[in-house]
């Protein structure tokens, strides 16, 4: 026989796998069973998760972060020459008001300040920073939003009156673990105020703020591009400051650009001051070290809003919907299992359970590095990972249907005892009274 | 007829770009941005040097000069970076190999990750605690720095075959700086990259000579050099035939098996690996029922990281 034959024959024959019981009226009720049974568990009012170390270790994992912590997906990206970040290390309020100077010397078009100056300390020094302020009119400002009973408020600062333009540098989810998200806008006392990266690509590229603006939304998912690390990752240029005093930094390095101004340090990979949890990190689960610089974040935001390249999510109609097809064929093959070569039913399960996890991460993270699309494949993985268990569960309740009202199961006197005692053969599938063939079903 | 024609110089046309296109993008020059300086370094364009500075954008007739002591970062096409510490005038075609970047996709990255996850042996603290000692476990004091070599090769006297020089590494780097010293243990030999985390002396043979002391050392890529430097001393066959002519004798009736093993151990007491190994090799050959004979041999092998 021809070697395509042969092939053919045997793709023929493991399809066949799948699609034997794929309309068999028993796969859509327990496809739908395992739906009722997830709809059932998020009813539950109680945390059940609470001791259970496996939920508490992927509380904050997401499949997508494979993309760049071992998939390298930031491999190729381009460093971002619209945005320079200065480093402010240590500096008192007296050098970082000297530093803003030389650093507008060398006009950028604006220069984001990551520093919040709570209260106030030695006047001469505040003086100089002050003077600073009024000195450099295309200065933005950090400004603290304070939530309290679900509203916010911009807590004041004395140095609000020299410093007009501001925005809150707060970030979501730095209590879970990872920065994944920001909310662009606040409403404030009845008016829009804006995230701090907001405020700066306002002043840089209007354009970009005005589609920020108009996408209307409440939160949005960061696009990590780049990174700064101590190891080889500088993706956006850092300057210090003594290379600004020494004349070490090309006059047009900085000229119109956006300059960030925020503490980062790459000489000591142990300084995790500012340093937040991002998808970038290289591990990404379990107990980790923090891996970027807030000002390398905002730097991210900022690249994503300039480029209009923000993270798309799949509906969750489609993600539900996925969840059911791929259900469905996974219980069609489970069940032929379940059903015709029981011993092997437990491995076959865990084998398509794992290639599953490994083919569909896989899609999830194709997709969102080739479309920026984020897949929410969770739906499909509880699916698939519940079949097996509801498989027992639904096989005993078509049991006690079937012994009750003569409700017609392929699954039928499968691990019934009284059954299996008089009626037993090794072919359960043409058992005369519990099973049947797919085109003699008797629905009652 | 004209029509015809010109179709056909249509078609010839458009051959041509299709034939000469990878070459078109294989000739565009590479753009070098200075990221970070540190010392002397200039940028000579036109016969003329002025001082380098951040940001420097090099064009392709352009040349830099790193001083002796000093180092610069560059950037090449806004995407791989690299540095230049080793005193010299570098014009941008010579630098154009680096370049490269690594041309593997997201899909094959992740496979080779899920490959390596799957084909990773198990292990627990407890049960595989080599394994898991890979820190320091103190308060680091002084250059402390993310590689870790084994004591046992702390110190190695190598006459002939091969083995390698091998670390482990504290973080999940992928690239290390490998250092050849001569015997001052500042004059640099050999400084090369590498992915692995071992170098086989095979690989120095050309640059060292029998009766002379080495150093060498590890370094995570992109981290400050590791100070710590381990010996490697290349000894002449006759000083190691007069060590081992001593080391063979031996009063006590033994077999071949137990004189190698014997002869292993000693060899391996006194830093002569490779030697060691074939020794320990040897006595497993003449009593391979022998299990400590076994054990020892697959111990030394794991601990030496020897293939």
């Amino acid at each position: 026989m021809a070697l395509h034959h042969h092939i053919a024959r045997h793709t023929k024959r493991y399809v066949g796998h799948i699609t034997k019981y794929l309309y068999e009226r028993d796969t859509f009720f327990a496809t739908i069973a395992v739906f009722v049974f997830l709809i059932l568990l998020g009813m539950i009012p109680l945390n059940f998760y609470v001791l259970n170390p496996m939920k508490l270790a992927l509380k904050d994992f997401d499949f997508n972060d494979i993309a760049y912590a071992k998939a390298h997906k930031d491999e190729h990206i381009k460093n971002d020459r619209r945005i320079v970040i200065v480093n402010i290390g240590h500096l008192d309020r007296a050098e970082l008001g000297l530093l803003i100077e030389t650093v507008n010397a060398y006009k950028p078009r604006v220069i984001g300040l990551d520093i919040y100056f709570e209260g106030e300390r030695e006047p001469e020094k505040d003086s100089i920073l002050r003077e600073a302020f009024k000195k450099t009119k295309n200065l933005v400002g950090v400004s603290v939003a304070d939530t309290l009973d679900n509203y916010i408020t911009i807590r004041k600062n004395n140095f609000d009156s020299v410093l007009p333009k501001r925005g809150y540098a707060n970030l979501l989810g730095e209590d879970v673990g990872t920065i994944r998200y920001y909310a662009p806008f606040e409403e404030v006392a009845g008016k829009k105020y804006p995230q701090i990266t907001t405020a700066i690509v306002k002043e840089y590229d209007y354009a970009a703020y005005e589609k920020l603006e108009k996408r209307h939304k409440e939160v949005e998912t960061i696009n990590y591009t780049r990174a700064v690390n101590n190891e080889d990752k500088k993706k956006y240029q850092v300057v210090e400051p003594d290379d600004l005093y020494n004349n070490n930094v090309d006059s047009n390095l900085l000229k119109d650009k956006i300059v960030l101004m925020g503490y980062i340090n790459l000489e000591n990979e142990n300084d995790i001051e500012d340093k937040k949890f991002t998808p970038m990190n290289h591990k990404f689960y379990g107990k980790q070290h923090p891996d970027m610089f807030g000002i390398v974040v905002q730097a991210n935001i900022i690249s994503m809003v300039l480029d209009g390249n923000y993270i798309k999510k799949m509906p969750k109609w489609l993600a539900w919907l996925m969840a059911i097809v791929i259900g469905w064929v996974h219980m069609s093959l489970f069940i032929r299992y379940y059903l015709e070569s029981h011993i092997w039913f437990h491995l076959v399960a865990k084998l398509a359970q794992l290639f599953s996890v490994i083919f569909f991460a896989y899609v999830g993270i194709f997709v969102f590095d080739k479309f920026e699309v984020k897949l929410d494949m969770k739906y499909t993985l509880y699916v698939i990972a519940l079949a097996v268990d509801v498989i027992y569960f639904y096989e005993a309740f078509v049991g006690w249907l079937h012994r009750k009202y003569k409700y017609q199961t392929i699954f039928g006197h499968h691990h019934n005892p009284l059954e299996h005692a008089t009626n037993h053969t090794n072919d359960h599938h043409k058992h005369e009274t519990t099973t049947h063939e797919p085109t003699t079903h008797e629905h009652h | 007829m004209n029509i015809i024609n010109q179709k056909f110089m249509k078609r010839i046309i458009y051959l041509f770009i299709i034939a000469f296109f990878p070459f078109a993008i294989s000739a565009q020059e590479n753009m070098f941005v200075v990221y970070s300086i540190k010392g002397t370094v200039s940028v000579i364009e036109n016969k003329v040097e002025t001082k380098a500075k951040i940001g420097t954008i090099l064009n392709a007739n352009s040349s830099i000069k790193v001083a002796a002591g000093s180092f610069a970062t560059l950037l090449c096409n806004e995407t791989k970076m690299f540095s230049l510490s080793k005193a010299g005038n570098y014009t941008a075609a010579s630098l154009a190999d680096s370049c490269k970047t690594n041309n593997s996709s997201v899909s094959a990255n992740y496979m080779k990750y899920i490959w390596s996850e799957l084909t990773k042996s198990k292990g627990t603290p407890e049960k595989n605690r080599k394994n898991y000692m890979a820190n320091v476990g103190a308060v680091g004091r002084g250059d402390i720095n993310n590689v870790w070599v084994d004591p046992r090769l702390d110190s190695v006297n190598y006459v002939s075959g091969t083995i390698p020089l091998s670390w482990k590494a504290y973080t999940e780097a992928e690239e290390f700086d490998f250092k050849l010293y001569d015997d001052s243990k500042t004059k640099v030999l050999l400084a090369k990259t590498v992915k692995k985390k071992h170098v086989d002396i095979s690989e120095l043979l050309k640059l060292i000579q029998p009766g002379k002391i080495y150093y060498w050392s590890a370094t995570v890529k992109g981290e400050p050099e590791n100070q710590d430097r381990k010996y490697l001393h290349y000894v002449t066959k006759d000083n190691y035939v007069s060590f081992y002519n001593s080391v063979k004798q031996h009063d006590a009736t033994e077999t071949d098996a137990e004189m190698n093993f014997r002869l292993g151990f000693v060899l391996e007491e006194n830093h002569y690996i490779a030697e060691a190994f074939n020794h320990y090799m040897k006595a497993t050959q003449f009593d391979p029922t022998n299990s400590l004979y076994r054990f020892t041999f697959m111990s030394f092998k794991k601990d030496f990281e020897i293939k």
